[in-house]
């Protein structure tokens, strides 16, 4: 078989079996299904030009996972983003007036998505992703430091956006970490 | 983990449907992009008859007045270079060597390049002499000196590695890799001059990747792990690690080879500026400069362009730069630039308009074949 043809048939089976997954990362960090679309589409773009370098799937999906986060931060940056509306809270927002379970998994969505991509992203990556530190910071481009501080101000923002620390949704209640 | 967020996270994401994805459009974009690639990188396909539409060409100069010289300064002036046809665009002046140009590199004595037929000659501001023959058209020379490195056959068919100092105009090294066998590409294993860093050439012997000490003849193993080195400048080393356990796959650069190190840039091509201490590459469809100790992220602003991408360095802190204002499977329009990371500072060295993508030929060293 040709080889650009073998290089389609793989990475079509990459996508196949990845793109699910990759798709939810993607709306976790945008938080819109259209731009988490445009993001993956753009993300496997970027992944189909280094296909034959990446050499086994894993690698494949880092990569893409890699070139997601930093095209959402990138898109944020030239303000393609920034500036679309974002499932808003609403003024004087506190979990305190929050009255069942589904009222407080919304505050925390709203909260998410007003948090600035970096932050957001290290969250996704770290806790929906659950990848490790330095998995974190080898997706993220940075520094492990600059994962440790990200997560660390994106927990003490949703913490203070939901309400007192000592009220209904204290810090170890928001995450449980490894 | 388990937790609120997670939860919530969970929740939101498992509401998602498939995605829509129209796969041949990412693969048609994806193709286009690793055409336009080509451009910079030397990795395309074959290279076709350029129809040119460049400003008129200055008048050769690149030789010094060797009055005005002290002693150790180079005959030859270096600068950003690109060739297009037998034209060398060298910082702001244009020559032409007489031949098509299929891959080159500078020293501090002239142009050596190779032409279709893989014959490789230097070009010494008046004329060009035939100085062996490159199979692969893949050259390698240092930031500064007068040492040029490839891979030749011999008679019997097995690589033999070259050095010729442009200086002298003698070979001066000439050694069997009997053991490489045939193959010339680096991902077969086969010979492959990587560099030439200060008065040594790095290569593959076997299966490892060995510095020859050009004034003595001295071998020694860099690594018998990694598989590729991609530069080396002031004795450290960029090279290939293949993302083992947690690391990404992509260049780290260290003093010393080590196949775990975490890696710098997410790329396979790169260029350590003469010091050493930056590395430039073509990470996610953009120009990155990196600190090679700090880990630094120092890539400059490139403003104005499409598409933005370091192929060497002009000095210590100054990266050359190729920009393209716009670009077709056709044609690309842009410009070669001279940043200097200390201060992101940007100067346009030359133009090019209406050029045909794969006929542009940079001083990488490698063929656009």
């Amino acid at each position: 078989m040709p080889r650009d043809a073998e290089r389609r048939e793989a990475f079509a089976e990459f996508v196949a079996a990845r793109s699910a997954a990759l798709h939810r990362t993607a709306y976790l960090m945008v938080g819109e299904h259209a731009l988490a679309q445009d993001l993956l589409q753009e993300a496997l773009t970027k992944t189909y030009v280094a296909w034959p370098r990446l050499r086994e799937v894993a690698n494949a999906e880092a990569y893409t996972r890699k070139a997601i986060t930093t095209t959402a931060i990138s898109w944020w940056r030239r303000r393609s983003w920034h500036e679309k509306p974002h499932e808003a809270l609403p003024d004087g927002a506190d979990l305190r007036d929050a009255h069942d379970v589904s009222d407080t998994r919304a505050w925390v969505w709203a909260a998410l998505q007003q948090l600035p991509p970096r932050q957001r992203a290290a969250v996704v990556l770290r806790y929906y992703e659950d990848l490790t530190e330095a998995q974190t910071a080898a997706a993220m481009g940075c520094a492990v430091g600059t994962v440790k501080s990200q997560v660390s101000t994106a927990l003490r923002t949703l913490r203070t956006q939901l309400g007192d620390p000592s009220g209904p949704l204290p810090l170890d209640a928001l995450v449980v970490t490894r | 983990m388990t937790g609120l967020l997670n939860d919530v996270m969970h929740d939101r994401a498992d509401t998602l449907g498939a995605p829509d994805l129209d796969l041949d459009a990412i693969i048609v974009d994806g193709a286009r992009r690793v055409r336009r690639r080509r451009v910079v990188t030397g990795l395309g396909a074959a290279a076709v008859a350029a129809t040119v539409a460049v400003g008129g060409l200055a008048v050769p100069s690149l030789l010094r007045n060797v009055g005005d010289l002290g002693p150790a300064a180079p005959a030859f002036e270096r600068g950003p270079a690109w060739a297009l046809g037998s034209k060398v665009h060298v910082g702001t002046r244009v020559v032409d060597v007489g031949r098509e140009v299929a891959s080159f590199v500078q020293t501090d004595d002239g142009i050596v390049f190779t032409s279709p037929d893989s014959r490789v000659r230097l070009w010494d501001g008046a004329r060009a002499e035939t100085i062996g023959k490159a199979e692969g058209q893949r050259l390698r020379a240092d930031d500064t000196g007068s040492l040029v490195a490839w891979v030749e056959l011999a008679e019997d068919g097995h690589p033999q590695y070259v050095v010729f100092d442009t200086a002298e105009r003698s070979e001066v090294a000439r050694v069997d890799d009997q053991a490489a066998g045939a193959s010339l590409e680096p991902s077969d294993g086969g010979a492959q001059v990587f560099a030439v860093d200060d008065g040594a050439a790095y290569w593959r012997h076997d299966a490892d990747l060995v510095r020859y000490d050009v004034a003595t003849g001295e071998e020694t193993v860099v690594s018998d792990e990694v598989g590729e080195i991609v530069d080396v400048a002031a004795s450290r080393v960029a090279y290939i690690v293949d993302g083992r356990g947690n690391h990404r796959w992509g260049i780290a650069a260290r003093d010393r080879v080590d196949p775990t190190a975490v890696s710098l840039a997410e790329a396979s091509n790169g260029f350590l500026s003469p010091d050493g201490r930056l590395l430039t590459a073509e990470e996610y469809d953009s120009i990155a400069v990196y600190a090679t100790e700090s880990r630094q992220d120092v890539t400059p602003k490139v403003e104005g362009y499409r598409y933005v991408v370091g192929f060497g360095w002009s000095a210590d802190d100054v990266v050359t730069v190729m920009g393209l204002t716009d670009y077709s499977d056709e044609s690309a329009t842009g410009d070669v630039l001279s940043c200097d990371v200390s201060d992101d500072e940007c100067t346009v060295v030359s133009s090019f308009e209406g050029l045909s993508p794969e006929a542009v030929v940079l001083d990488v060293g490698d063929p656009v074949t």
